[in-house]
């Protein structure tokens, strides 16, 4: 629902709440070092002889997990606490992150997740709607709920 | 047809959701300890002349799960013989298995049974704990599993019931029920065991019991107070938490016999359900359930609303309950319409209102010498209850 809500973290502290920062990520407080600091813990990472994790079958909640968002959009657009044009992103974000067309507990692989990320970012993208928000938030720095 | 008696009715005190007093007491406590009351409140009624069993439950799941009817007859020490089931219609649920038993007695298929309610919302939140709407019906007709708010606001601003009358209902509410506790009259009331883990010195942790005299969420307010409480689920409404039902842990029960029952035990009936009836209308705006229910029960038993003595109308949300009182023409008649307050005050545990209400409406009926009384609800997916008791 942060998504579905363009939830913008405007804080590190905000981000780690928000669930878009991990507990281990680390927060650097001088914006202005941020850049350098990324580059010597990436460096660091090499160094420490990193490597990605190995991909893994990802459990997915489904059809069931759109069945819920599904309803939950219905209240809050009841409710006017999102818009017509935040519950259609909403509904396909859920559609995304929980795998598609398949049934509740199913695993997919990560490549099958890119791919309908890809598909609705290029389907999103030729929204005017969409393209409005992006104007907004470049040149303001803040979400735009249209 | 037999005639079915009410031969006791009872209930333990309401306490509200997490932060209430029964906040570590399993619902199979509270079921347990009610009906184990309601039987040993009725003079020569044992155990073993029970036949079966009819427990409303909203949310039957997780603690509420695997048949708690039958679970909670075992637990109260009932004998084997003793059946158990359990009835869902949400908010009807507990009026709906008083129907049931009272209509397997009248049909001669038990000579005594229990129509009884319990839901524990600290332990089964509203919803349940894994809710899986329909994917392709959530889209289609979302209304089926809209947020209760949401229809209470739909009513509110469908048919003009203002923030302000709301407020006032509700005022009027924690009044009511104050009032009545401080005098003594929630006679239908058992006090009622509740458990709490108490940390000992050691570290290590006790479980301790302690006894419930009176519904917990009992708070007098004033409407100007109310009015400065912000709404829950529209950012444009008008309904808030204190103009709403309060999420309640609660259980009731009721002992229903056939009259070769009574006069071979010698057991006293306190009155009988003469009527009882459902009927459906739109989901997402479920609120307006008893206008229906109401008209439709009164039609069946052959009564008007001036024939009734004590209306026990839930108040899920103040926006439902003032407009079903106002399309009913019931606003003459607020003296007899949840005499001592309602679930804004005293709170809606879901599957048990309909056994909980039953409960206070013949305590009511008995304070004051009425002869018959209303117990209606409206419905989650859009539905009223109704049920017609008569104090004998």
């Amino acid at each position: 629902m942060k998504i579905a809500m363009a939830a913008v973290s405007m804080s590190a502290a905000q981000a780690r709440g928000n669930g878009h920062l991990g507990e281990a990520d680390r927060i650097v407080m001088n914006r202005d070092n941020l850049i350098g600091e990324a580059k010597k813990e990436v460096l660091k990472m090499v160094d420490d002889g990193y490597a990605p994790p190995a991909k893994q079958p990802l459990r997915v909640m489904g059809d069931a997990g759109q069945g819920m968002v599904n309803a939950e959009i219905f209240n809050m657009l009841n409710g006017k606490f999102m818009s017509d044009y935040d519950a259609f992103l909403a509904k396909r974000i859920a559609y995304v992150m929980s795998g598609g067309e398949v049934k509740v507990g199913s695993e997919v692989d990560e490549e099958t997740i890119l791919k309908l990320e890809r598909e609705a970012f290029v389907d999103f993208c030729r929204e005017e709607k969409t393209i409005a928000r992006i104007d907004h938030m470049l040149k303001t720095g803040k979400p735009l709920r249209n | 047809m037999k005639e079915a008696y009410i031969v006791q009715s009872v209930r333990t005190p309401g306490c509200k959701q997490n932060k209430g007093l029964y906040k570590q007491t399993r619902p199979e406590e509270l079921i347990t300890f009610i009906m184990k009351s309601a039987v040993e409140k009725t003079k020569n009624l044992k155990p073993e002349n029970i036949d079966d069993v009819m427990l409303g439950c909203s949310f039957p799941e997780a603690e509420q799960g695997l048949n708690l009817g039958r679970v909670a007859a075992k637990m109260a020490g009932f004998p084997d013989k003793v059946s158990g089931a359990v009835v869902n219609r949400f908010c009807a649920s507990g009026l709906e298995a008083i129907a049931m038993a009272s209509a397997r007695v009248q049909m001669g298929w038990a000579d005594i049974t229990i129509g009884a309610g319990v839901e524990s919302m600290t332990f089964v939140p509203m919803g349940g704990n894994n809710p899986r709407p329909h994917p392709e019906f959530s889209v289609t007709n979302p209304e089926m599993y809209i947020s209760m708010g949401i229809t209470a606001e739909n009513v509110a601003s469908r048919y003009d019931v203002s923030r302000e009358d709301q407020d006032k209902f509700a005022a009027k509410s924690q009044a009511k029920a104050a009032r009545a506790r401080d005098n003594g009259l929630f006679t239908e009331i058992v006090p009622t065991p509740a458990f709490k883990y108490v940390k000992q010195a050691d570290g290590t942790y006790k479980k301790e019991q302690f006894i419930v005299e009176h519904d917990d969420g009992i708070r007098v307010s004033s409407p100007e107070g109310l009015g400065k409480l912000r709404t829950v689920f529209s950012a444009v409404g008008s309904v808030t938490a204190g103009n709403s039902s309060q999420t309640t842990d609660g259980a009731a029960a009721t002992i229903i016999a056939s009259k070769e029952k009574c006069d071979e035990l010698g057991l006293e009936p306190i009155a009988k359900l003469i009527s009882y009836t459902t009927i459906g209308c739109k989901s997402d705006e479920m609120g307006v359930g008893p206008r229906y229910a109401i008209p439709k029960v009164l039609e069946q038993a052959g009564l008007t609303i001036d024939d009734i003595d004590i209306y026990e109308i839930n108040e899920a949300f103040a926006s439902q309950a003032i407009y079903s009182i106002r399309e009913l023409d019931l606003e003459k008649y607020m003296d007899k319409i949840n005499i001592h307050g309602g679930a804004i005050a005293l709170g809606h545990p879901l599957g048990c209102t309909g056994a909980k209400l039953t409960a206070t409406c013949l305590a009511n009926l008995k304070e004051v010498n009425g002869k018959y009384g209303i117990v209606s609800m409206c419905v989650g997916g859009g539905m009223g209850a109704a049920a017609i008791f008569e104090r004998l």
